[in-house]
């Protein structure tokens, strides 16, 4: 049943672009959608399956990026 | 049977035989009608216009159908007669006070009466005098002779035929005359055995082959819950005006696109459609004629058919781009018109009675509708095109420069009034913006006006207080320096000050650290609930670590994973030995005791950044592999300073959960951010050990799951006495506990919290106003610093009402799942309406905003179901149950058997313990008969003493007892051989039960129409005929036994009368027929079309 796939996020047939932002954070994005301010397109159209295997080897640190530094002691 | 000898006897049509079984099945027996008035706004000769109708009725043999009957072999004849079904009526009203008003409520009155097909009485006609200059003449018709196109004929027939013999001459009508019903029928049976129907059907089959289902826009529109207002409605209407400005400027547009406004019309409503269900693929229902030749398209009789028009809308389309898309989509499926709805369906194997071919069907009147009866002009106004699936938007245009009439009709099933203004409003808003903008992506179109726009964005969210930058550690010591001597922890036979507590952690810390604590290292507890846990979580976040909790009460396999997946190199436990560790974990003891009078080495005063993790929590997650969510310390900070707990009711919060549910992070942080005091709560707290507590140490406020409040209020529901505020959550929250608890403790303030772990214990809390406690409680509105987003599949926000999927930004939000990453980024999204490159976290629960500002929780985007192609959200069902009398908790849960899914409710009472079995639930069925329409009504309610719960107090809905089939089941009288046992193995047959009982109602049971078309096909092979009315009147097997005919199983059946044995090919097309949006009336688009020739057709670019 097509019950409700009211995500774009869990279209299983769409397309989808990884977004990253400054932080080095990573997103699964709908291709279909405007790429929101302050990300950028890494990886374009590709399935879900593609994008989360990209995700998974690209972002090796959930850290922020300006949180990876050690602040001045 | 005289009275047999007067009537011709004719079959009936394809079209015809689907009318008589969905009539069958309509309980208003008045939903399959065409109705309109004319108000002729003159003077009229009675006389004349009697004579008028007289000719009318002589000339057309459908308006003389006065009866359809069924043969005992199950073949239908419909019987004309040679005289009118009716006579025509006429009324002078013009005596009083209000003469239009009692024309209409005459009118009303008449449409409301239930028609017996096999009676009669198909027909209604009267000239009602409202003035001597004002008339209205009105006709009403069964569907299943007559539709709307066929109406419309009637009624220019009518009107020339007067004007004729008011000026003695003949009738200028452009209508030819009549034709035979008895050739038409033939005419009908002819197509469906020709090559051409053929070819129509494979068209069809191909077309659809790959097409997405069709989708309602109920599914997003309606706000839920509909209350069947007045079970007799066949519609709720809503009608608006464009004006004649309007027309010109759809008109120039539509030239602009090289296609005609009906047709723009079309395409601004799959443009709607797919901007608010935000499917790439609408599916709208286009009704036609049905009539390919002149004959039929001057021969009032039922004709019309509905078929799909399926539209793909790709990314980045405007309007301009939609239009000659839809322009030849319509094309083709006029070509292909003649082949039956049901026949479609049938053919694409649509038969599960699930699903329809279409969603809207939309209606473009463009004819010329201004009649004259001898000079004077009468406005013609339709009352009705017949049930409506889904939505029917109708537009009319008189021609007289009037401008656009647009009948939003919606089924009262789905849709309120107030849903049906929204979705007008909405459609015409868009409409307007498209048609002044076709070239703008439709994507970028809201379906809401800009101060709605700005209203949920910015205004409900507008939230910002300032935070100080800091890490949790440096918070605590802040307020240990500032008020050393203040209580911080008490209960559990320990009372520490914030200058000792700070002392212990410190300890603590210094060790840690030199066991290699530091920035992010994950240190695991596996502590039981006591001041001591309040101390290594502080000493964790002094050494710049993240705590990750341990539930106590998991097994060792689950402690393992934890220990693994985070790679914690230390865990604290207060339990003298931990076994089943993974190698490398250093295990930390620290006794539950602490010691008195520590000596504190100091603070380890290291920076700590705000962003660093504060801890790791694991949730189940649907899946069952357990993630950890990753929270900073930032986002604790947030929930613990915001302002709803800064106005002294937070003074003393019980600590009672276990620590390893993120309760505890508003238990142990809000107090201790806040000076207050962390009053650690003894093991498990009950409803009889509460009160000794609140007592005994001053508790003024707690967060409690909705299972163990609502356990509260209904054994001891003054336990809170004394308390300030008491938040429920984490499930859907009963108004009857809530009412039980104010009524006993009227002085406390009750609330309901929202939140994932993900976004840190709470989104959204609402606090109950003063006075009476409502059925539906909202979830409240962001805290601070917090931004909430009902979004649309686009992501584009959804309108005040509308449920929408909802999103979270802001503070609270998590780092992600930890050692996750392509998890992380499915659920952590980028936000278009935040700061440039912030994230939101999509909850996967769906929510509506009220018009105040709050939001409404509407469940899970997973727990939503379809029965019987009615999308409901089970939640509204707990919802409802909830308001009844004694029914504290409600669960309601979809069970399948084969292809047949039923609701099943569980429910807890209210009287104390035991209390489930107390409860009547026939009561419960009769009370939930009020509020919910019979479709959500579950099949069994199923009392219980209490719910199973998971570890960490939510309802467990895996643990839920199988529902007893039998328990649903009435008596113990075994049934009588012949027509009872017949009936009680076809009602099992249909229902999919092994058992049924002679005075069990086959509707209690889950029956609906659809099995009940299956149940009468069960007893008819069992060799005993009934009607689908029988069983509606008759519902148990006791009851329906004497309404049956026995007779011996026949041999097949014609082809023409496909009513008897019915196997699945059979059942299939009747589901369809039963589902089929019978919104008939006509649009004149084929002419339309055909005018515009094939060198207007749209130039397509090549692609």
């Amino acid at each position: 049943m097509s019950t409700a796939a009211t995500s774009p996020f869990d279209d299983p047939d769409a397309t989808f672009l990884v977004l990253v932002n400054e932080e080095d954070q990573h997103s699964l994005w709908p291709a279909a959608i405007a790429v929101p301010e302050g990300w950028t397109t890494v990886l374009a159209d590709a399935d879900r399956a593609t994008c989360a295997a990209y995700v998974e080897e690209h972002w090796t640190d959930l850290r922020p990026r300006s949180s990876r530094v050690s602040p001045a002691a | 049977m005289s009275e047999a000898a007067s009537f011709t006897r004719l079959p009936l049509s394809a079209a015809q035989t689907g009318i008589w079984f969905a009539h069958g099945l309509d309980r208003t027996g008045h939903a399959y009608t065409i109705s309109e008035y004319l108000d002729i706004q003159g003077p009229v000769d009675p006389a004349l216009f009697e004579a008028a109708w007289h000719r009318l009725m002589a000339d057309s043999d459908a308006l003389r159908v006065h009866k359809v009957v069924q043969d005992p072999d199950g073949s239908l004849w419909q019987c004309v007669g040679e005289e009118p079904t009716a006579p025509l009526l006429h009324r002078d009203l013009s005596g009083c006070a209000d003469p239009e008003a009692e024309a209409l409520a005459w009118i009303h009155r008449d449409l409301e009466r239930p028609i017996d097909l096999a009676v009669g009485g198909l027909g209604a006609f009267a000239l009602l005098r409202l003035a001597p200059d004002r008339y209205f003449y009105y006709a009403r018709m069964h569907h299943i002779a007559m539709d709307g196109y066929g109406g419309s004929l009637v009624s220019r027939k009518i009107a020339a035929e007067y004007t004729a013999l008011a000026g003695g001459a003949p009738a200028e009508d452009g209508i030819g005359p009549f034709l035979p019903l008895a050739r038409l029928l033939d005419a009908d049976a002819e197509y469906r055995a020709s090559e051409k129907a053929a070819a129509d059907r494979e068209f069809w089959r191909e077309r659809l082959r790959d097409a997405a289902e069709p989708v309602r826009l109920s599914d997003t529109m309606a706000t839920g819950a509909p209350v069947p207002a007045d079970p007799g409605a066949v519609y709720v209407r809503r009608t608006a005006h464009l004006p004649a400005e309007f027309t010109g400027v759809l008109a120039t547009r539509a030239r602009e696109l090289r296609t005609r406004w009906p047709l723009l019309l079309i395409a601004v409503t799959a443009a709607f459609l797919h901007r608010a269900t935000g499917r790439r693929e609408v599916v709208l229902g286009l009704p036609v004629t049905g009539r390919t030749t002149p004959e039929l398209r001057s021969t009032p009789m039922l004709c019309s058919n509905v078929v799909p028009l399926h539209v793909a809308v790709e990314h980045g389309d405007s309007l301009a781009d939609l239009t000659p898309r839809v322009s030849r989509e319509a094309r083709a499926a006029l070509r292909h018109q003649l082949t039956r709805y049901e026949d479609i369906r049938r053919d694409l194997g649509r038969g599960d009675g699930e699903l329809g071919l279409v969603g809207p069907v939309v209606n473009i009147m463009a004819f010329d509708y201004e009649l004259s009866f001898g000079g004077h002009r009468a406005v013609t106004h339709n009352l009705g095109l017949g049930p409506v699936d889904d939505l029917s938007v109708a537009v009319y245009d008189r021609g007289d420069g009037s401008g656009l009439r647009v009948d939003v009709d919606g089924n009262p099933d789905r849709y309120a009034g107030a849903d049906l203004e929204a979705v007008q409003e909405r459609f015409l808003h868009f409409l307007r913006r498209v048609v002044d903008a076709p070239d703008v992506p439709l994507d970028t179109v809201d379906l809401m006006p800009g101060d709605e726009l700005r209203r949920v964005l910015h205004d409900w969210n507008d939230t910002a207080r300032p935070l100080p930058s800091a890490g949790l550690a440096a918070l605590f010591e802040e307020r240990a320096a500032r008020t050393p001597d203040a209580v911080a922890v008490t209960g559990a036979g320990r009372e520490l000050t914030y200058g000792e507590l700070n002392a212990h952690a410190n300890v603590l810390a210094h060790r840690l650290r030199d066991l290699g604590a530091g920035r992010e290292t994950p240190v695991a507890l596996l502590m039981e609930r006591s001041a001591a846990v309040v101390v290594a979580v502080l000493a964790v976040l002094k050494t710049g670590g993240a705590y990750v909790p341990l539930h106590p009460a998991y097994p060792p396999e689950r402690r393992a994973f934890v220990l693994t997946d985070t790679g914690a190199p230390l865990l604290l436990t207060d339990r003298p030995a931990v076994e089943g560790l993974p190698g490398g974990v250093r295990v930390v003891q620290v006794p539950g005791a602490l010691p008195e009078r520590p000596e504190d080495p100091g603070d380890l005063g290291l920076a700590v950044d705000p962003d660093q993790l504060a801890y790791v929590m694991y949730t189940s997650g649907s899946t069952g592999t357990p993630k950890g969510v990753a929270v900073p310390q930032r986002e604790v900070a947030a929930l613990a300073l915001d302002g709803r707990w800064r106005d002294g009711s937070h003074e003393a919060v019980l600590m009672h959960a276990p620590h390893a549910f993120d309760a505890s992070t508003y238990e142990m942080f809000v107090p201790l951010l806040n000076g207050g005091r962390v009053v650690v709560a003894p093991a498990e707290i009950t409803p009889e050990s509460l009160p000794a507590l609140v007592r005994g140490h001053g508790v003024t406020a707690a967060f409690l799951t909705v299972a163990l409040f609502n356990l509260v209020a209904a054994e001891n529901p003054a336990a809170f006495t004394g308390m300030r505020a008491v938040l429920a959550g984490g499930d859907a929250v009963s108004p009857a506990a809530l009412r039980r608890v104010r009524e006993h403790c009227p002085d406390v303030r009750l609330g309901n919290g929202y939140g994932p772990t993900e976004a840190t214990t709470f989104a959204t809390v609402h606090w109950l106003p003063e006075g009476p406690v409502a059925d539906e409680q909202p979830i409240g509105s962001p805290l601070d610093n917090t931004q909430v987003f009902v979004l649309d599949a686009a992501l584009r926000p959804v309108p005040v009402g509308v449920t929408g999927e909802l999103y979270l930004a802001g503070a609270g939000l998590a780092r992600g799942y930890l050692g996750r990453p392509g998890l992380t980024a499915e659920r952590f999204v980028p936000s278009p309406y935040t700061a440039p490159g912030t994230r939101m976290y999509r909850t996967g629960d769906l929510a509506r905003w009220r018009p105040d500002g709050t939001l409404d929780y509407q469940g899970r985007t997973d727990a939503q179901v379809k029965i019987r192609g009615f999308r409901i959200e089970l939640g509204d069902i707990d919802t409802a149950l909830t308001t009844c009398t004694g029914v504290t908790q409600a669960v309601t849960v979809v069970h399948q058997h084969g292809d047949t899914k039923r609701l099943i409710a569980y429910v807890t009472g209210d009287s104390g313990s035991g209390a489930g079995a107390d409860l009547d639930t026939e009561a419960v069925r009769e009370e939930l008969g009020a509020h919910l329409p019979e479709f959500m009504i579950p099949s069994a309610i199923v009392p219980l003493d209490a719910f199973p719960l998971t570890p960490n107090g939510k309802i467990d809905r895996r643990a839920l007892p199988a529902p007893h089939q039998s328990a649903a089941t009435g008596t113990g009288r075994p049934p009588a051989p012949g027509a009872e046992t017949a009936l009680v193995q076809a009602f099992a047959h249909a229902l999919g039960l092994e058992h049924v009982g002679v005075t069990d109602n086959f509707f209690d049971l889950g029956g609906d129409s659809i099995l009940a078309l299956r149940a009468i096909s069960h007893a008819r092979q069992a060799g005993y005929t009934l009607t689908a009315r029988d069983l509606f009147t008759h519902r148990t097997p006791e009851t329906l036994a004497p309404h049956t005919t026995p007779h011996i199983p026949d041999e097949p059946v014609p082809l023409d009368v496909p009513l008897i044995e019915l196997d699945d090919d059979e059942f299939a097309a009747l589901e369809v027929e039963l589902d089929l949006d019978l919104d008939l009336a006509e649009l004149a688009l084929e002419a339309d079309l055909d005018a515009e020739g094939p060198d207007a057709a749209p130039v397509e670019a090549g692609n």
